[in-house]
């Protein structure tokens, strides 16, 4: 192809692509889990169902929204925990800024699966609450 | 196949703030396909949103809040094909802009736009190549222009002024374009801050193709942005000797903050002969 990398850019600006050789489809694709936390409130075992077309491949995730701080942990429904302990929500953030924390290696969710999340209020008051998982939906091609 | 970096532009300035848009869509050009890499911006047209590919799939499980990052990659990169639309939602929509505090009447300068970053792909052509044997070095051209006039013209600040163009000689050698930056002092600020929504710019290539379907703001191509991760243009592009670097500059300026002094550099490399 008639064109080069530009090496400042991050490496989804130059594109990244699908290999052929693959016998799958990822297409970007994000799940978006929404909750508003009463004062110090405790849910467990909360679930992000992953849709029945397709595994989802999680890469990163983002702090949409919070009115605060609140403490968090994830898994998958193999009982995997990816943390010892709940995390801060801080961790998500560069200053107050969110930045994607990158999820690596990837984890994949088959399809029908879910994403269980722990989540506890620290704010002492309502917390309302968005995270994106980002990821790529990827679509098992016919053999 | 042939890529030349594009931005196709969604502009909010005319929508109703607090208002709903579904099914609202940005046409692709009928001569290529575009590769979408990032988008950018949505924070300064609306608090909830939703996009979809080119098949119409929502590429969000629902509506996201705009709160997070201003940036989205795209990975893997989406495919519009040639004279379809990038389709999206735009859920409680807010305008950014800037207001003229001390002009009663006045309507203020509107910088609500979403940048869909990315690349033409197009089946023929040749991009321009450096007819000698060469070595690169980093090298940055840089300009600095008076932009003397507001957003909107004096003195009700109602009706939007027009863009100037200007050019950047390129006298030595072949000049790889890689990324920008935007620094501007302001009437009465004491030293050049990044330009954050103080203009806007349309940037051309060596063949006077527009590089955005409409003019960009600054943040979003400005590679010293804070609230972005802006890289612009992505590939590179290249401007040969004797050529120049030719953009179109729009103010977002309110009356009290002219005349400033925008510097732009282009960042880059030179082609020096071996």
């Amino acid at each position: 192809m008639a064109t080069f990398a530009n090496p400042f850019a991050p490496a989804a600006y130059n594109g990244v692509v699908q290999r052929q050789e693959e016998p799958y489809l990822d297409v970007d694709f994000t799940y978006v889990y929404d909750v508003v936390l009463a004062l110090n409130q405790l849910l467990v075992d909360q679930v992000v169902p992953i849709m029945n077309d397709s595994d989802f491949v999680w890469r990163a995730l983002i702090l949409s929204a919070s009115t605060g701080a609140f403490r968090i942990r994830f898994s998958d429904a193999q009982g995997y925990y990816f943390s010892n302990g709940y995390l801060l929500s801080g961790n998500f953030l560069v200053g107050l800024i969110p930045v994607p924390w990158v999820i690596n290696p990837e984890a994949q969710f088959p399809a029908g699966g879910r994403i269980g999340v722990d989540i506890q209020d620290l704010t002492g008051a309502q917390n309302t609450i968005q995270l994106l998982f980002r990821g790529v939906k990827r679509y098992r091609l016919p053999a | 196949m042939l890529d030349r970096p594009y931005i196709y532009v969604y502009n909010g300035d005319a929508l109703a703030d607090n208002a709903t848009y579904l099914e609202v869509t940005v046409p692709t050009e009928g001569d290529s396909d575009f590769h979408l890499r990032r988008g950018a911006g949505i924070n300064t047209v609306c608090r909830q949103f939703m996009a979809r590919n080119a098949i119409r799939y929502q590429l969000f499980g629902r509506q996201i809040n705009v709160g997070g990052p201003g940036d989205y990659p795209l990975v893997p990169e989406l495919v519009y094909p040639a004279a379809s639309f990038i389709s999206m939602d735009l859920i409680n929509t807010l305008r950014s802009n800037n207001p003229y505090p001390g002009v009663p009447g006045s309507i203020p300068n509107y910088w609500s736009q979403i940048a869909f970053q990315g690349v033409r792909r197009y089946q023929g052509g040749a991009l321009p190549r450096t007819g000698y044997p060469y070595y690169e070095r980093p090298y940055t051209l840089t300009t600095a222009i008076v932009v003397a006039w507001a957003g909107r013209a004096p003195a009700a600040f109602q009706q939007l002024t027009v863009g100037q163009t200007f050019v950047v000689p390129v006298q030595d050698y072949d000049f790889e374009l890689h990324k920008m930056s935007f620094l501007i002092q302001v009437a009465q600020a004491p030293v050049p801050v990044p330009s954050v929504n103080k203009v806007k710019m349309t940037l051309y290539d060596v063949e006077g193709r527009q590089m955005m379907s409409a003019p960009v703001v600054d943040e979003l191509l400005n590679d010293i942005s804070v609230n972005y991760n802006s890289v612009y243009p992505v590939p590179p592009v290249l401007y040969p000797v004797g050529s120049q670097i030719k953009f179109d500059i729009w103010s977002l300026l309110i009356d009290t903050e002219i005349p400033a002094t925008l510097e732009i550099n282009f960042h880059g490399k030179w082609r020096l002969p071996k």
